[in-house]
């Protein structure tokens, strides 16, 4: 089995790019609910483009791009998302953390796709969950190396920092950095 | 203070277009007399969203985008 690839960097870099517009859209003087209308106009954009990626990145490393992805629009939840970040503003409370856990709760969703098509192609991949320093008894029970995971398994709890690796058979040799497009 | 108590003041405050600090540890009753304390003052004016701002957001939106497909997830 090829090396594994942890693809939480990139739910990181793309949080941390959209805490820019969300802090933009917050400063505005605009109604809370046109930021709020603002706000998940771009969380939807941004998140089906990640959503897509980072199931087409995992279905690649599990070999299992024949199955396309059933992704649908995560409406809801992004209403939820930026309703809070509005109300966390008004709160004078940090939004940025909100951004973070959307981001990879998505990956978290795209992953377990592109596992149960996967599986369902007699594919083997494995999802290794570890723990980072000191942690909870609930990010204990979810450690270990998985096959065929159920979706529980990619969840985290608020400023969880647990490592997820997946492993399939074309990881670019488990460098992240190996599937950057080469400069034109 | 309760997690209704948390939403309906910070969607007071929004009306009253005010950024409140410090709310982490508020009691209820302290919640309860800053929701009195907003509920007196006048709603606040607020703009139109200007095509200049709406430029700005889309600009910000397509930048994040570029920079997501820079990655090559999708090209084996």
């Amino acid at each position: 089995m090829a090396k594994g690839i942890n693809f939480s960097p990139v739910a990181t870099d793309t949080a941390e790019s959209m805490d820019s517009l969300v802090k933009y859209i917050l400063n505005l003087n605009i109604s809370p609910e046109e930021k709020i209308t603002r706000l998940a106009k771009s969380f939807n954009l941004v998140g089906s483009d990640f959503y897509i990626q980072m199931f087409e990145a995992n279905s690649q490393l599990f070999d299992s791009t024949a199955i396309g992805t059933d992704y649908s629009e995560m409406t809801d939840q992004i209403d939820c998302l930026s309703r809070k970040i509005v109300q966390n503003d008004n709160l004078g409370r940090p939004v940025d953390r909100l951004t973070k856990d959307f981001y990879d709760s998505a990956l978290g969703k795209a992953q377990h796709e592109a596992f149960v098509n996967a599986v369902s192609l007699d594919k083997h991949p494995t999802l290794t969950r570890s723990m980072v320093g000191e942690t909870c008894d609930w990010c204990k029970k979810k450690a270990g190396v998985w096959v065929d995971p159920d979706a529980e398994l990619f969840t985290r709890h608020a400023d969880c920092d647990c490592l997820f690796v997946t492993s399939g058979y074309n990881s670019r040799n488990g460098i992240l950095t190996n599937y950057r497009k080469a400069r034109k | 203070m309760t997690e209704n108590q948390r939403n309906y003041l910070a969607d007071l405050a929004g009306q009253k277009g005010i950024r409140l600090s410090d709310t982490d540890n508020w009691s209820v009753a302290k919640a309860s007399e800053e929701i009195e304390r907003l509920k007196e003052m006048p709603d606040a004016t607020f703009d139109e969203i200007t095509e200049e701002e709406i430029e700005q957001i889309d600009k910000m939106t397509a930048r994040t985008m570029d920079e997501l497909h820079k990655w090559g997830f999708n090209n084996g």
